[in-house]
Order: structure tokens, then sequence, then C-alpha cells
């Protein structure tokens, strides 16, 4: 008999919402299943999500067996988690990832396993021919040979720019737009009507006959009829070019710049209002000839004020070389169509469950190949930092599985196939100046940012946006004039990596501060202290600033450090040792969330009374799912005994509605935006606030009018505000009413039909939307602008659209960005003058994280930050084109990432007390790493004099800076 | 060629001689459902894929990379896997120390750092060092492997931790 997956967790089912999966997966099986319907092009596909990620630390509650950490296991009192909830799995080394399972652990699943091979393009220049399938013996040839012009009219492109128009015309429209952007220095090609490029602009699979779009890009995929014949084939071809076919030269394919290019102009007025900004003017008709003229202005006032002496400038060129995100789990996962029930089967662990399965539906929209289910079991990712997210693989998956004669299939990458095919951190190549005045002032900034987006455009442009952002630093600048844009190549492509644009910013900005205190013959705090911006001040978009940032205070900090107090005495030292020792220091103001995010979190009481926590994130690794676990323990007296991650039904159960083309904040349906991909930015402020807000309306209109039922007449004046948790119990703070246990109100909720849980939507774009709701004849007012609910033990939510909204902000929406993490990184380093190797030898990062939830968390998140920044800065180095990854031969014995020896120990963490009433957590987990690269490259300067512009720094490059 | 027969957890298992080129971490996953064992980047680099071995009834035990190992190389060893380390559902200290020292996040590393700090204990058990000793030691065991979510400084603490704590493992 067939192994569940679910056995591994022990957990119970709970069944979903609306119809059984068609798949013989069991309620023996214990996975936890939701269900809802989507419809696509007008016809309804089921989707059943399965949750592998969920609930591994439910076999406490169930009885048999006794967690390892005391009774109750992970879980600390209310609030506090005393481990992950995921810990025990993990460290026990349960099947907990796509790359566990193998088709025999799936129940219903027919015969064995067909492993899949994707054949990736090393030749962008020739039309790819064919593979020479004479190199492999019979014995070990693929069952099928899956080419692009095969899988035409079966899996639909996502866009059809090539399909829908010739050609020529497009490149002739295109070389137009160009032109007039580059002469005018309009920030968009849209003014020419063309049809910018999609996520998916090419093929999935290069037809025979036409060339590859981008290294990387899938020739074929081979399907073979087991793993002996799968290993021998490999072993014959892999690493053999010879393998690839190509014939005559192609044309290269001609791509503007993506959109939406990002051109941010600011001129600060005299008073509190700006002269000119994006956030004030990003609707004008004509604003970027407006913003292009107000840019000329500026670039004439630094040379201006430069040639009078009135202003320094310092500024140069910098470049970034891309990286690999070297998540552990190389992607994998398991597909299997069956054709009988036109459904689909996908075992995954993806960062982007909702977008994942949107797309793929949208792959067979007008196909010949139907699909009415698609079962997806979502599993925990081995790692992800935005690799992630939106990637190819799952769509991959899908086409093997539909394409393999109805064979299930797995497709497991190694790591060459990794590096060949994943999302990789752009490249960048910027060009910044800064301009002070004699006092130390800055006054003006130019930059032009340009992102290597590789072949697809994935969040290419998104991540040069907020790099634009965060082009101006942590500072207060009057005039700032930055363009920013993500450009195609044959390049791998690149995605949202950890950072999101803002490493490549803030090396610059930072880089060159540097270079100014020093000219200024001050302090690196002290040239801060002069400039840093706070609550008051505005952003480089025209965005004002409302949070408190603590500059002054993480300033004051690292400069009482011992690794800056100390520097002489440890220069010294290290000189002893002939090692030259400098310590350098860098801040980031990096932002969080996007310009508008809309949240969910369900938050439900069982018979028992005991809590779960669904939500269509999923947990990385950065501590969302032990987060929202213990988040609502303050609210219901109790942590969630279960997070489930990875619903990508819950949306839907809203049956709300969302953007501007469906309608608006007077619709009480209605949302800006459902639902994003998982980002463990988004995780202490966003996510935590829907869960929070959810579990304040379980109360409020479930527990509470409970307890009122339970405690009789007498209570009917009281409010939620009277009562408190103590010791697991629901009291009444002045007394006179006795204590009830989360069992006697869940019984009381059960037995009378009352709210057992809560569904809630939130949205934040400076501020929350606030949805005023009446549930059972009693208003209420929560965080959130949609709520779903269900009642006694059925499960199925009921939408309950608000009455009422407190919007956000119109203005907002063209403020980019509003919330912040400010970080400061203070580390020391030696220099080998012989070798040129760079050693990290000390860091101390000071961060405003807000409120802590979990201590283990942030601390975790924040020295993953700084490896993974100085990895970047010395040890990551890829060339782009066929001598990088793209040649499918890179491996980690080339791509030299920070070992644990690599790493300081000496790296430590100092989180900000929250200022005034400040009760939320911020996103963290890309904070940290932003300001590493130039805190290291101005250490080396400290210790050098040498400049390093030019990521990574590596011996060579070292030894070339001083020797001149 | 003869099948390939060593001990796994404890119990005897044979492969089959045409499985000789195979990597362990292949054969663990594969045919012996043991997936805790992980596969990262398969050439020996990282160590994800680390099982600790002992070479003879009673040698000292010693890690091993699973995923350049063939099974050839295995006739004859005790292989343990991180299967093996939790008891009856109780954990081994190092576990709990990893746990409840928020050691690791994703997780995919952590068997491979666990086995090679349970190695390291053991060869502690049989031969403690001077706690002076310590960090040197527990820098030789988990010094070459990779964790891409962590900075690595909880590993190190909670490893140490468990070592000081567990008495007579150091001098």
């Amino acid at each position: 008999m067939k192994k569940s997956p679910s056995q591994c967790f022990g957990e119970r089912n709970t069944e979903g919402t609306t119809s059984s999966p068609s798949i013989a997966i069991g309620p023996q099986s214990g996975l936890s299943r939701r269900s809802f319907i989507k419809n696509v092009a007008g016809a309804f596909v089921t989707v059943n999500v399965f949750s592998l990620a969920s609930g591994i630390a439910a076999r406490a509650s169930e009885g048999t067996w006794e967690p390892p950490l005391g009774r109750d296991g992970w879980m600390g009192p209310p609030g506090v988690a005393n481990a992950r909830i995921d810990g025990y799995a993990k460290v026990t080394g349960q099947k907990i990832y796509a790359r566990d399972y193998h088709v025999s652990d799936m129940e219903g699943w027919p015969g064995t396993e067909a492993p899949v091979m994707i054949i990736r393009a090393i030749n962008v220049d020739d039309a790819f021919i064919g593979l020479d399938m004479s190199m492999l013996p019979p014995d070990l040839r693929p069952e099928r040979v899956i080419y692009g012009e095969q899988v035409e009219g079966k899996v639909e492109l996502t866009n059809t720019i090539i399909h829908d128009q010739h050609l020529d015309q497009v490149e002739d429209r295109m070389r137009a737009a160009q032109k007039k952007r580059l002469e005018s220095g309009s920030s968009t090609s849209e003014t020419e009507g063309i049809t910018l490029p999609g996520d998916f602009m090419w093929p999935f699979i290069v037809p025979r006959g036409a060339g590859a779009a981008f290294y990387g890009q899938p020739v074929a995929f081979l399907i073979f009829k087991d793993r002996a014949t799968y290993l021998g084939a490999k072993k014959k071809i892999q690493f053999v070019d010879s393998f690839q076919q190509y014939g005559a030269p192609v044309k290269d394919p001609l791509i503007p710049p993506l959109s939406p290019l990002t051109n941010y102009v600011r001129v600060a007025g005299d008073g509190p209002e700006d002269t000119f900004s994006y956030s004030q003017n990003g609707y004008d008709d004509n604003y970027n000839e407006e913003a292009n003229n107000y840019r000329r202005q500026i670039e004439q006032a630094i040379a201006d004020n430069t040639a009078s002496s009135t202003w320094k400038a310092y500024g140069s060129d910098f470049s970034m070389q891309a990286m690999d995100p070297m998540f552990m789990e190389p992607e994998s996962g398991l597909g299997w169509y069956d054709a009988s029930t036109k459904t689909l089967n996908l075992v995954v662990g993806t960062q982007s469950p909702d977008g994942d399965i949107g797309t793929l539906l949208g792959m067979f929209e007008d196909s010949e190949i139907s699909v009415s289910t698609v079962n997806l079991f979502s599993c925990y990712p081995g790692g992800g930092f935005g690799g992630r997210d939106s990637s190819v693989f799952t769509l991959n998956l899908g086409i093997a599985a539909v394409m393999s004669g109805g064979s299930p299939v797995r497709l497991a990458y190694d790591r060459f196939e990794q590096f060949q095919s994943g999302l990789k951190r752009h490249a960048c190549k910027g060009t910044t100046q800064v301009a002070f005045d004699t006092t130390g002032k800055v006054q003006a900034l130019t930059s032009n940012m340009q992102f290597d987006s590789g072949g697809r455009r994935n969040l290419s442009p998104y991540v040069a946006q907020l790099a634009g952002v965060c082009a101006g630093g942590s500072y207060n600048i009057p005039l700032s004039a930055i363009f920013s844009e993500a450009l195609y190549s044959t390049n791998v492509s690149g995605g949202s990596q950890r950072g999101f644009g803002g490493p490549q910013a803030y090396f610059i900005i930072e880089s060159l501060f540097d270079e100014a205190a020093r000219d200024f013959s001050v302090s690196p705090f002290d040239i801060r202290r002069t400039n840093i911006t706070g609550p008051g001040d505005r952003t480089v978009v025209g965005g004002p600033i409302t949070q408190s940032l603590q500059f002054g205070n993480i300033l004051d900090m690292a400069e009482a450090d011992p690794i800056w107090q100390n520097r002489a005495a440890d220069r010294a030292r290290w000189a002893r040792e002939g090692l030259s020792y400098g310590v350098g220091f860098a801040v980031s103001n990096q932002a969080y969330g996007t310009s508008g995010d809309g949240v969910l979190a369900a938050v439900a009481m069982d018979a028992e009374g005991n809590f779960t926590v669904r939500t269509n994130a999923v947990d990385m690794g950065n501590g969302s799912a032990t987060t929202l676990a213990v988040v609502i323990g303050e609210t219901l007296g109790a942590n969630a005994e279960r997070v489930e991650l990875g619903n990508a039904d819950l949306w839907d159960a809203l049956q709300m509605q969302y953007g501007s083309k469906n309608g608006s904040w007077d619709d009480n349906n209605w949302t800006p935006k459902s639902v994003g991909s998982s980002s463990a930015c988004l995780t202490a402020f966003h996510q935590v606030h829907a869960a929070v807000e959810s579990a304040k309306a379980l109360f409020d209109c479930g527990i509470f009018p409970a307890a009122q039922a339970l405690w009789g007449a007498g209570a009917n004046d009281l409010k939620p505000s009277d009562t408190a948790w103590v010791d697991g119990q629901l009291t009444v703070k002045a007394g006179g009413f006795p204590g009830l246990t989360h069992k006697q109100l869940a019984s009381q909720i059960m037995e009378s039909g009352g709210v057992s849980s809560v569904l809630g939507h939130a949205y934040f774009q400076e501020t929350w939307a606030k949805g005023t709701f009446s549930v059972q004849g009693t208003s209420h007012t929560w965080g959130l602008d949609g709520i779903a609910l269900t009642y006694g033990a059925n499960n199925s939510f009921t939408p309950n659209y608000r009455t009422s909204v407190v919007r956000t902000c119109p203005a907002a929406s063209s403020y980019v960005r509003t919330v912040f993490a400010p970080c400061g990184n203070l580390i020391g380093v030696t220099v080998d003058p012989r070798t040129g190797d760079v050693v990290m030898r000390a860091s101390a990062s000071f961060l405003n994280a807000g409120k802590i939830h979990v201590e283990g968390l942030v601390s975790g998140q924040s020295q993953g930050g700084v490896a993974m920044a100085m990895g970047w800065t010395l040890l990551e180095d890829m060339p782009p084109g066929p001598e990088g990854p793209a040649s499918g031969d890179w491996n980690l014995n080339r791509y030299f990432v920070a070992k644990a020896k690599d790493v300081p120990l000496d790296q430590r963490l100092i989180t900000l007390t929250p200022e005034g009433d400040e009760k939320t957590g911020r996103g963290i987990a890309e904070a940290v790493m932003c300001s590493v690269a130039p805190a290291i490259s101005n250490a080396i300067y400290d210790a050098t004099g040498a400049r390093m512009r030019d990521l990574p720094i590596t011996p060579q490059k070292m030894r070339e800076a001083l020797n001149g | 060629m003869a099948d390939i027969s060593f001990i796994l957890n404890g119990t005897g298992v044979t492969a089959s001689a045409n499985l000789s080129d195979l990597p362990l971490v292949d054969f663990l996953q594969e045919d012996q459902g043991l997936t805790g064992t992980k596969f990262c980047c398969g050439i020996g680099v990282c160590r994800a894929c680390t099982v600790s071995v002992r070479r003879a009834p009673g040698a000292p035990p010693e890690v091993l990379l699973a995923c350049s190992t063939p099974l050839s190389q295995m006739a004859g060893l005790e292989v343990y896997t991180v299967e093996s380390v939790a008891t009856d559902g109780m954990l081994h200290p190092l576990q709990e120390a990893l746990l409840k020292g928020f050691a690791f996040q994703c997780g995919y590393c952590t068997p491979g750092f666990l086995m090679a700090a349970i190695t390291l204990w053991d060869r502690l058990k049989a031969a403690p060092i001077p706690a002076s000793a310590l960090d040197a030691a527990i820098d030789q065991a988990i010094g070459d492997h990779i964790c891409r979510c962590t900075g690595y400084v909880r590993y190190y603490e909670a490893i140490k931790q468990a070592i000081l704590n567990e008495g007579g493992l150091v001098s």
C-alpha cells in the first residue's frame, strides 16, 4: 500500500469548503485539503490545494505522540515560540520538501515515475535544429522527446506577442519607441502603443528551426521510462555540447527596456510641498517631459555649483555581477495528468502558489488539452530568497505532465541544471553623482541604473523600480533625478532576489557617502547625521516619511560600538600579522512590502478549542509559520496549534473583486489587490496584521458572544475590552464571572452555531483599510476590508461583506513605498596586501525591526543576510553569456558561496526598542543585507585606501587595485 | 560483481551489484525511502548530504558525503543517517539544541550539519578533548558546510552549548 505523504506529519483531515477532489486521496491520508472553483476563459476548473507543509506540530494535540519539548512542543505561552513550529520535522529529517516525494508516496497515482530531463539552449545565435540521439544507445533513449513545435496548441503562452504581430512591424515600432525614448529621455515605451512583453514572452520550448531567445531556454524535454535509463542517458549527454544541434544564424530579437521604467525626479519646494515629484506629478500626462526638464536643470545645477566651488560632487560608475540565490533544494516536483478525469496533479514547493496556479491554468486556455481539475500539493521550499517567486519550474512540470502520455513524471534539477535555469539576482551597472554644499549637506543627486533582466521579464522592472527608490539612500536630498530600467538580454533570467534591487542601489550611494566623508574629513557617522532622513522628510519619489526611523540612534550606537572604538588597536594587532585592517559603515532604509499589498489569513477554532491559522503564504525558512502561530496568542489566549501554508484557495473563498477595472472602494466586496507572492519581508508587518485582525474578529464575533451566553444575562452589558485571558481562561477583569476555558467556549460556539472561524483580507497602502462589518446584528470595525465566516462545525466559508470602509489615502498610490526597516552595518575586514584576500572579521548590525515577534527568527534572518551579502560582495561571481552558468556546467566548485568557516562568529545584531506606540513588526529579511556590501567596501578603503566599485571584490581585483 | 551489503541505521541492507556506481544519497532516498539525507550540489561541496559511518564495528565514526560516494565503496560499512538520531521520538541533545536555538531556517542543510555534529559528538564521547580546543573542533566539523539561510552563528552556538551541557565530552 502506498504511503500518504502526510503520514509523516500525522495531520488531521480538515476537509475543504466546496467539493471533493476527484483523485483517490481519502480521509485516511490525513491531508489538509481545501478546494475552490476557478473560471478560466468561461470554463470552470476545480482547484484542490493539499498543504503538505501544514500542521507539523499537530501530532501533539492528537494525543498519539509526546512532543520533545514538553507538553506543548514548540509552543511557549501565548505569544511565545520555544522553537520553530516546523522545527521538529526539519531536525529529524521528515518529508517536507517537494524533492522528498516520489510517485510511490502518492496515494492513487499509477505506476512508476518517469524522470524528465530538460535540455536547455547553449546557443542563442543560431537556429536550433534538434538533438543528436545517435549519441545515446537505444536502451538509454528517452520514451518521448518533446520539441517546441509539439507543445504548440497544447500549452499556450500567456503572452503572444510573437504570434499575434508581424515581428518586423513590432521591431520597427520598438526601434521607433527606443529612439524616441533615448532622444527625449521618456521613461515609457508604451506611448507608441506597443504591447510590451509579458512575464513569459518566449515559447516555453524553442521550436526546431527557431533561435533561442536566451541561454537556458528549454529546447526539448526528454521523458525516460525509469531512473536507470535516465541516469544512464544523463552520463552520456550532460555537459556534451554537441548533443544539441544548431543551424543557420538567427536574427537577434530587439526588445525595448521592460515596462514600467522608473523615472523619479524630485525638486523640493521651499515649504513642505515639493515643487515637482513623481508622487505629486506622476499622473500628469506630460510627467516624463516635465521630469526630464527638471533632470537637465539638476544636472546643470551640479555642473554650475561645482564649477563655482559652491558644491562638491562625488560620482562614479559602479558594476555588480549577477548572483545565484543558491537555495539549498534544487527545484523539484512531481506531476501527473490523468486524462480520464482531466485532472492535473502537481507536487511543488513554490513561493507563489496563487500566481503559479493562475499562470498554469492560463497555459491551458484554448488548449487541445483539457484540464478541469488541478490538485496542487504545496510543500515547504528548501530556501527561496525570491528564486522560487514566479519561477517557470511549476509550468515546466505541468508541461511535462501533460506531455508524458499518462505517466506520472518527476522533474528534479541537479545543481548544474539549477544554475543553468534558476532565477538570478540581476547584474547591475550604475552611474551616480551626489553633490554636497561646503557644510557637508547633500544638495543633489543624479543616478542611472540598468539591470540585466535576462531572457524573461519576471519581476525585473519592479526590481529596478525599488532600486530607484533606494538610489537616494537614507537621506533627505532636495534635488534628485533617478532613472532605472531592466533590460532584456540573452542571459539567464533575473528575478526578485533578497533585497529586490536594494543591495545594488545602496552599494552605490553608501560608497559615495563614504568618499564624501573622507574628503570632508568627517566621520562616517557625522556626514550621515547631517543628511539622514526622518519623519517629516520625503523620499526621492516625493512620498512623505511618517514612520519613526531612529537613524539617530543607529548612528549613535554604531559610533559607540567596540568595532569602531577599538579600530586603532585592532589595526595595530592585525598589522603585526601582515594584514591591513579597516572598519566600514553604511546604512540603508530598505522598504518592505510593495506599493500596495493585499494579504489574508484565516483563524479558526475547532471543537476542542484549538486554533488553526491558514494563509496563502509559504514559509521559505523565514519563520512565517511560527510567527503566525504565536501572534494570535495575545488576542485569543493561546497560540495556534497548527498553521497551514500555501492555501491558494483562500482568496476565492472571500468572493471579492479586485483591481481598478473591477470596481472601487464604493463596492463593499472590492479591494485594490487580492494577494501576492510570498516574500519574507511581508511576514512581520503585513501577514501578521491579517492574522491578528482576523483573530480579533474571531474573538469579537465568535468567542466573546459565546462567553456572554455562558455567563448569562448578567454579562449582557460587558464589552470585549472588559475581558482578559488569564492562565488559559477568559475572565472578566472586574470579576464576578467564572473563567471559561477554550474548550467550554468552543463547545458553546459549536452548539449555538456561532462564528467558529474568520477569514480576513487586509489591504495596506501607507495605512490599513478599515472595514465595518455587521455580524449577527452587531457592528464591528477591524483592520480588514473583507471577511468570510464559518459557523459552528460547518467548515464552508460564507462571505460577509463590509458595510463601510475607511479607505487608504488615494495619494499613497504614488508614494511607491511608505514603510521602512532602517539598518546600519559596521564591519571590520582585513586585507592581505600580498594575496588580495579580504576577510570579514567582525560585524555589528543595528536594526529597527519594530516589535520583535520571535527573537530567534529575527537574529537568524539578520545573520543570514550578512552572510549572503558578504558572499555577493567578496565571493560569488558568474560571468554573463556562455562563460557563465548558462553553459550548464556550473556548480559550487566554481561558484563560491560563504561557508561556515568564511563567516565571522563575531556577528552581533542590535535591535532598537520601538518608539512611541509602535506595536507592529517590520519586514526585515532584506534590510540587514542592503548595507553590507558598502560597509565591506568602505572598510577595505579604510584598510588600504583603495576604493572598490566593481563587485565582487575578488583577490585579483584587490591586488590590481593595491598595485595601481 | 557481487551485491553490496552494508549496515544502514543498524539494519543490514543489500544493493544490487548493477547499482554499484549509484551515489549513496540516491540509494537512500529512492531505494530506502530515507529522504532525510539531502541532495544539494551533488559534487561534495555543500555537505548537505553528510552521513556518519564506521568503517568497522567499534571504529571511530567519520563523516561521509552521500552525494559523491558510490555504493561500490559502501561494502561493510555502518552508515547512520538523520533518521537514526532520535530514539523513540526523543531527540538527541544536539537535535534539541538546534531546535531550541533556532539554529536553522529552511532546514534543508540541517541533516548535514546534524550528522557532522553527531560524528563529532560520538568521537568526543570516546575521546574527550580540552574545552579550549572545542571551538576548533566544531569548526573542523562544520566549517565547510553551507547554509544559505542563516549566518551559521546559531549553528555554532547550539552545537557548542549541547556539547558543554552533556558533560564528559570536554575536559
